[in-house]
C-alpha cells in the first residue's frame, strides 16, 4: 500500500484557506488531489467540472475530489487513506480554530504519510489577530506549527504593514518557508513540495528570501487542440531531465477517448481515462525544481509530437 | 371534565414565596386546581366531585424536579456499559460503589466476567480513569479472559482499551493498525483520534436496533430515578436530529413515561447540528411529552472534563491551551442572527474566556438591538471570574451550572490543572447569588449523575469527593439550591408559567420525598429517599414501572 502524502492547510478564520483550496480544486496542476473540507457550502465548485457525486464526495474532471468532513475529520480521512491509486495527494483544510499541528498528526496512520503543514495568514490582520484576547494564543500556536506560511491578501496591506507581517510570521514560525499569494493563486508545487514536513529536512528560507520568485518549484503548462502521437510524447516525457519532479497530462486518442499520462520519479504510465474531458488534443503540465525547466525546449519537444508535424517529417 | 383528586401530604414545599407551605393540592386533568389545606380548598371541593388521596400522607411533595441540560441520546449508549467508576453512581437497578484502585477495578471486572453465563458475550465497562485505576492494558484484560471480549470505555469517552478477544470480535486488523497515530495495538489502546478505529464498531453494536430501544427505556428509568418530571435535551441534533427524534418518540411518547422533554436544538457548526432555517418548523412536531420552544444552543470553548476550557491569564499550570469549539467570529455571527430572530440563546461555556466571549457578544447584541427578558443563558459555568458574575447580572443573563465539577474535579484540577484558588471557586454560585443572578443546576448526564438532590447538595455544601469543603463563600442557601432544581430550572427553559412550582393553574408535576429537605441536616440532603413522582396528576412510584 503506497502511502498518500497529506498536506494540512491551517490558519485562522478568514485567512484565505478556502480560497486556496478553491484554487487547488480548479487548478490545472495535473494532480489528483483528495481535499477534505469543513464546509462544503464555502467551496465554489464549478458544476460543469463535477464528474460525480457520491454521498459526501464530489469528483471533478481534473481528477480532484472534495470530501466534506461533517463532524469527524479522522473518519473522513480514512476514506482517502490507502487510495494511492486514486489520489496522489491529500489536502486537509483544517478548521479555523484547529491546531494544524494536531491535525497533521492524523497523517501518522496506515496508508498516509505526513506532508507539509501550511498555515495561511492574512497579511493585513494577522498581527492584530495574534494580540486578540480570545484567539491570540491560538493564532500564534497555528503559525508555530507551519512548515510553510502563506501570506494572503497582500494587496490589502500597506507596504509597511506587509513588511511587518512578514517579520512577524517569520518570528512566529521559525524555520518555515514563507510565500505570498494573491487571490489564492498559488502553484500547487509550493504546497506539495517534497511531500514532507520540515522535520524531515525540507530546506527553509528566511523572511529576507520570502518572495514568490524564490519558490522551490516551477510548473510549465503546454496544450494543443490538435492530437499528438502518444507513444512519441511518452518517450519525450520519459527522457526529461532530472530536475523534473512530476508530469501530468490528458491526451486525446485518435480512436476517440482519452488517456492520462503520469510521470512520478522515473516511472511513466499511461492509463485509460473515464469521463469525457473536452481536450481535443493534449494538455500537459510539467513540475520541476525552480530553474530546472527550459520552457522553450519543452514546448519544442512537445510540438514535435503533434501528429500533423510527424506526418510532414 | 374529570373528577378532582386531592393529594394530601405531610408537607408540600410549593417553591412559591407567596404560599411556601401547604398540606393539600387539588388536581384535575393533569393541572393544579388549588394548593393549600383541606380547609382552604373547601369552596372547590364543595362545588365539584372529588376524591381525597392519602397515599402521600406521610410524604413531602415538591414541584417535579427539572434538569434543564442533559443528553438522552448519549445516555442510551452509556447505560449499556457496566459502571466501574471512581465515584458512586445510582442506577435504576443498583448503586455502584466507588472503585478507586487498580486492584479493585480488576477484581470487579473479574466478578462481572464470572457472573456472566454466556462465555462469548462482550462486557463493556465505563468509568476507567488512570488517575484512580492505574495502568490497565490488553495483557491485564487477557489475564481475565482470552475468550470473552472485554472493552474498557474511558471516563472521558476519548479512550478505549480492549483484550485480544475484543480485537477479534470487532475484526480489528492488528497489522493494519500497528503504528497508527494514537493507537497502541499491542496494548489494545485506542485514544483521541485513534479512537475512531473502534468508535463506529462499538456504536454499531451498542446502538443496534434491538439494543437502542431497551437502552432508551433505561434512560427513561434513570430520569425517573432522579425524581425529574421535566428534562431539557440541551443539544438536540448533536448526532442526527431525525434519528434522535425517532428514538425519543419511540421511547418517551407513551403513558409509561413520567416526564416531558424540552428539546433545545444544537445550531450547526463543524458539520453537526441544525441550520437556522430548519429551526422554525420544529415546534410543529410538539406532542404532550416532547416539545420544542424558541430556545437554541451554541458553544464557545472545549470540554471541562478534558481540560479544554479556554482560560484567561494565567491559564493552565502546564501551559497547554484550551480549545474554541466555534471561532469567536462564527459564534458572534450565529448569535446575532438568532438574537435578531428572537431566540433564547443557551451558550456552552466552560472556562472564563468562554464566558467572556459569551458576555462580550451579548453586550454587543444588546447595544445593536436591545431585548428585554432575553434569558441568554451561560451553560456549565465551570471556571469564571468574580467580575464576570457581576457582569452577568448587569447584562441580565442567566446561568445553568453543573455543580458536579466541584464534587469530582476540584481536587484533581487544584493539583493538576489550574491551581487551588480557581479550582476551589469553580461554579461560583455564591457570587451569582450575591449579584441576584437567577441560576439553575444541571447534570449534563452522562457527564454527571442525573440526581437533582445531589446537585442541590453540592451547591449547598461544596463538599468534594475527597471530603474537603471547597470555598464555602461560594455556597448558596438551601432555598436557592432547591429553586435551582425547580422554579429557576423552569425559568431557564422558559417554562416557569407552566412548571417549577406548585400553584393554581400549573401542571400537576410533583416529586414525592420521604423526608423534608428543610428539616434534614444539610449534609443529608442528597440521601433523602425519593418515593417517585406525579406527572400531570398521575402517580409514578419508583421501581414499579
Amino acid at each position: 500500500m503506497t502511502p498518500v502524502p497529506v498536506t494540512t492547510i491551517g490558519g485562522y478564520l478568514g485567512a484565505g484557506k478556502t480560497t486556496l483550496v478553491n484554487g487547488l480544486l480548479a487548478g490545472d496542476h495535473g494532480l489528483r488531489i483528495g481535499v477534505l473540507v469543513n464546509d462544503f457550502g464555502a467551496i465554489s465548485i464549478d458544476e460543469k467540472l463535477i464528474v460525480s457525486r457520491d454521498d459526501d464526495v464530489v469528483t471533478l474532471a481534473n481528477g480532484c475530489a472534495c470530501c466534506s468532513v461533517a463532524g469527524d475529520l479522522a473518519v473522513a480521512l480514512d476514506r482517502f487513506a490507502g487510495r494511492a491509486d486514486r489520489y496522489e495527494q491529500i489536502v486537509i483544510e483544517a478548521s479555523g480554530v484547529a491546531d494544524p499541528g494536531r491535525i497533521a498528526a492524523l497523517a501518522g496512520s496506515p496508508g498516509l504519510s505526513r506532508g507539509a503543514t501550511v498555515v495561511v495568514a492574512d497579511a493585513a490582520t494577522v498581527r492584530a489577530r495574534a494580540r486578540d484576547k480570545f484567539v491570540g494564543p491560538l493564532v500564534r500556536r497555528q503559525l508555530s506549527a507551519a512548515d510553510l506560511v502563506v501570506l494572503t491578501k497582500i494587496d490589502l496591506a500597506d507596504p509597511t504593514g506587509l513588511e511587518q507581517a512578514r517579520t512577524f510570521a517569520a518570528a512566529q514560525a521559525p524555520g518555515a518557508r514563507l510565500i505570498e499569494v494573491l487571490q489564492g493563486r498559488v502553484d500547487a508545487g509550493h504546497l506539495f513540495a517534497g511531500g514532507t514536513s520540515r522535520r524531515r529536512g525540507l530546506p527553509a528560507c528566511t523572511s529576507a528570501e520570502a518572495d514568490p520568485a524564490s519558490a522551490l518549484f516551477d510548473s510549465h503548462h503546454w496544450s494543443s487542440d490538435a492530437p499528438v502521437d502518444i507513444e512519441a510524447l511518452r518517450a519525450v516525457v520519459a527522457g526529461l531531465p532530472e530536475g523534473v519532479v512530476r508530469v501530468k497530462g490528458i491526451l486525446a486518442m485518435g480512436s476517440g477517448g482519452h488517456v492520462a499520462l503520469h510521470r512520478a520519479g522515473e516511472v511513466v504510465s499511461l492509463d485509460p481515462l473515464d469521463g469525457a474531458p473536452d481536450t481535443t488534443g493534449a494538455e500537459v503540465v510539467v513540475i520541476g525544481r525552480a530553474g530546472a525547466l527550459d520552457r522553450t525546449q519543452l514546448d519544442g519537444a512537445f510540438r514535435a509530437c503533434l501528429l500533423q508535424n510527424r506526418t510532414q517529417s | 371534565m374529570s373528577r378532582i383528586t386531592v393529594f394530601v401530604a405531610r408537607k408540600i414545599r410549593t417553591m412559591e414565596p407567596s404560599l411556601p407551605e401547604a398540606t393539600a393540592v387539588a388536581v384535575r386533568d393533569g393541572t393544579i386546581v388549588e394548593v393549600g389545606t383541606l380547609e382552604t380548598l373547601r369552596p372547590w371541593l364543595e362545588a365539584h366531585p372529588h376524591t381525597i388521596d392519602r397515599t402521600f400522607e406521610k410524604h413531602v411533595l415538591m414541584p417535579g424536579f427539572i434538569d434543564p441540560h442533559l443528553h438522552p441520546s448519549m445516555a442510551a449508549y452509556l447505560l449499556q456499559c457496566e459502571f466501574i467508576t471512581a465515584m458512586e453512581w445510582q442506577l435504576p437497578d443498583r448503586t455502584v460503589a466507588p472503585v478507586r484502585t487498580r486492584e479493585a477495578f480488576l477484581a470487579r471486572l473479574k466478578e462481572l466476567h464470572a457472573a456472566n453465563a454466556d462465555p462469548k458475550e462482550p462486557i463493556f465497562t465505563w468509568g476507567y480513569h488512570r488517575d484512580w485505576h492505574g495502568e490497565i492494558w490488553l495483557k491485564d484484560l487477557d489475564a481475565i479472559s482470552r475468550t470473552r471480549p472485554l472493552i474498557l470505555v474511558h471516563r472521558s469517552f476519548h479512550e478505549t482499551i480492549m483484550n485480544d478477544a475484543a480485537l477479534d470480535y470487532f475484526e480489528l486488523d492488528r497489522e493494519k493498525l500497528r503504528g497508527a497515530h494514537q493507537v497502541d495495538i499491542d496494548r489494545g489502546h485506542f485514544y483521541e483520534a485513534g479512537n475512531r478505529f473502534v468508535r463506529a464498531k462499538l456504536s454499531a453494536y451498542l446502538l443496534s436496533p434491538q439494543r437502542r430501544g431497551p437502552a432508551m427505556k433505561r434512560t427513561a428509568e434513570v430520569i425517573h430515578l432522579g425524581g425529574h418530571t421535566t428534562v431539557g435535551d440541551m443539544a438536540f441534533g448533536i448526532f442526527d436530529h431525525e434519528a434522535e427524534w425517532a428514538s425519543s418518540v419511540a421511547a418517551f411518547d407513551n403513558d409509561d413515561t413520567p416526564f416531558r422533554v424540552e428539546f433545545v436544538p444544537h445550531v450547526a457548526f463543524a458539520g453537526t447540528g441544525l441550520r437556522q432555517e430548519q429551526l422554525a418548523a420544529l415546534p410543529e412536531r410538539n406532542r404532550r411529552r416532547l416539545r420544542f420552544g424558541k430556545h437554541v444552543k451554541l458553544f464557545t470553548d472545549g470540554a471541562f472534563f478534558s481540560q479544554l476550557m479556554q482560560l484567561g491569564g494565567p491559564g493552565y499550570i502546564d501551559g497547554h491551551d484550551g480549545e474554541w469549539l466555534m471561532a469567536p467570529e462564527a459564534f458572534e455571527k450565529a448569535a446575532r442572527a438568532l438574537w435578531n430572530d428572537g431566540y433564547v440563546i443557551h451558550v456552552h461555556c466552560t472556562g472564563d474566556l468562554g464566558v467572556e466571549l459569551a458576555l462580550d457578544t451579548l453586550e454587543k447584541l444588546q447595544w445593536e438591538r436591545p431585548r428585554i427578558n432575553h434569558r441568554f443563558t451561560i451553560e456549565h459555568f465551570g471556571i469564571s471570574t468574580p467580575a464576570q458574575a457581576r457582569r452577568i447580572a448587569d447584562l441580565g443573563a442567566l446561568v445553568s451550572a453543573n455543580p458536579y465539577y466541584v464534587y469530582e474535579l476540584s481536587d484533581i484540577y487544584a493539583r493538576r490543572g489550574v491551581g487551588h484558588e480557581r479550582a476551589s471557586q469553580m461554579v461560583r454560585l455564591g457570587s451569582l447569588s450575591r449579584h441576584r443572578v437567577p441560576f439553575a443546576l444541571h447534570s449534563d448526564f452522562t457527564m454527571a449523575p442525573a440526581r437533582p438532590l445531589q446537585n442541590a447538595w453540592i451547591a449547598l455544601n461544596r463538599v468534594n469527593a475527597a471530603g474537603d469543603v471547597l470555598c464555602p463563600q461560594e455556597r448558596v442557601s438551601l432555598d436557592e439550591a432547591l429553586q435551582a432544581i425547580t422554579i429557576n430550572a423552569a425559568y431557564v427553559l422558559g417554562l416557569e408559567h407552566e412548571i417549577g412550582s406548585i400553584s393554581s393553574g400549573k401542571k400537576a408535576d410533583f416529586t414525592v420525598l420521604e423526608a423534608d429537605p428543610c428539616e434534614v441536616a444539610p449534609l443529608d440532603l442528597r440521601d433523602i429517599p425519593i418515593w417517585g413522582t406525579v406527572f400531570e396528576g398521575q402517580p409514578y412510584p419508583l421501581g414499579k414501572r
